[in-house]
């Protein structure tokens, strides 16, 4: 907490460590998010370049409310969510969803790991978004709550849902409908 | 929620391995580093170090200009029509009777 307060107050103070080590830190492990939520490894580019861009920018607005952490990941997301809104790849979530154990079950003892893989990726992003948080950044749901600004129960639905999609979606042999 | 089974495992290792690996290219990297604030100093350097066109024309007009103004003599644009003549301990001034009649009437 400390370094990140000294990072926050050299980053406003234009000190050229401060800006290598925020990249260094933060750079290649949100390309890897963003690429996942994207599926687009130019795209996913671009994003993190804007959010570095903008970051450098609007430092010296940052009033230290949330985490360093947090505030970078809220606006990586944001301009993801943008990319995908206009190429129109979202969903508009229902109610809350209730799963079948069966399924669950089914899955679990016995899944086709290639078929998982290609599934991951023609899932909605909607449920990706989540998912490339909960397992990848391996957040909690109120982290992911709170990136989002979204409740914790909208989260919990969306990974909930997601997961059983896959699962459902590996039974059928890959007909994904999420 | 938190209790992650195989599946779950899985889904984190498929996702690891689909990123294994993923940098930043060295474009991207100095396009963010391009747009970092700068420093005072930085600033500075920015300024002094930069390339700025000037036209040739005006640029030798001018230092002409400087020349003859600084370097040549001024009396090489006054004509020699004056002259001072030492008689004993007095210096007489001759010039040119427009010149004396002209400043005789400011008198």
């Amino acid at each position: 907490m400390v370094a990140e307060k000294l990072l926050v107050k050299n980053l406003k103070n234009g000190q050229e460590d401060a800006y290598n080590k925020i990249v260094s830190e933060y750079g290649n492990r949100l390309l890897r998010t963003c690429y996942l939520i994207l599926k687009d490894r130019e795209e996913a580019e671009d994003v993190v370049q804007e959010t570095f861009i903008r970051i450098f920018q609007k430092m010296d607005t940052f009033r230290e409310k949330s985490g360093l952490y947090t505030w970078i990941y809220t606006i990586a997301l944001n301009l993801s969510r943008d990319r995908l809104r206009k190429k129109q790849d979202t969903l508009i979530l229902e109610d809350e969803w209730v799963g079948n154990n069966e399924v669950e079950y089914q899955v679990e003892k016995n899944f086709d790991r290639d078929l998982l893989r290609k599934e991951l990726y023609h899932l909605n992003s909607l449920y990706r978004e989540v998912l490339v948080l909960f397992y990848f950044e391996e957040l909690s749901i109120k982290e992911i709550s709170n990136l989002l600004n979204e409740k914790e129960g909208t989260i919990k639905s969306k990974l909930s849902r997601g997961r059983r999609i896959l699962k459902e979606s590996l039974l059928k042999g890959g007909q994904l409908n999420g | 929620m938190d209790r992650k089974d195989n599946f779950d495992k899985e889904i984190k290792n498929i996702m690891e391995e689909e990123t294994f690996g993923l940098t930043l290219s060295q474009a991207a990297l100095d396009n963010i580093f391009k747009n970092r604030k700068k420093t005072i100093k930085e600033k500075i350097n920015n300024f002094l170090n930069r390339e700025i066109e000037i036209p040739l024309a005006p640029v030798i007009v001018g230092l002409v200009f400087i020349f003859v103004i600084t370097i040549i003599p001024v009396e090489a644009f006054k004509s020699q029509k004056e002259r001072i003549i030492d008689i004993g301990g007095s210096q007489v001034i001759i010039r040119e009777s427009y010149e004396v009649s002209k400043n005789e009437d400011k008198n």
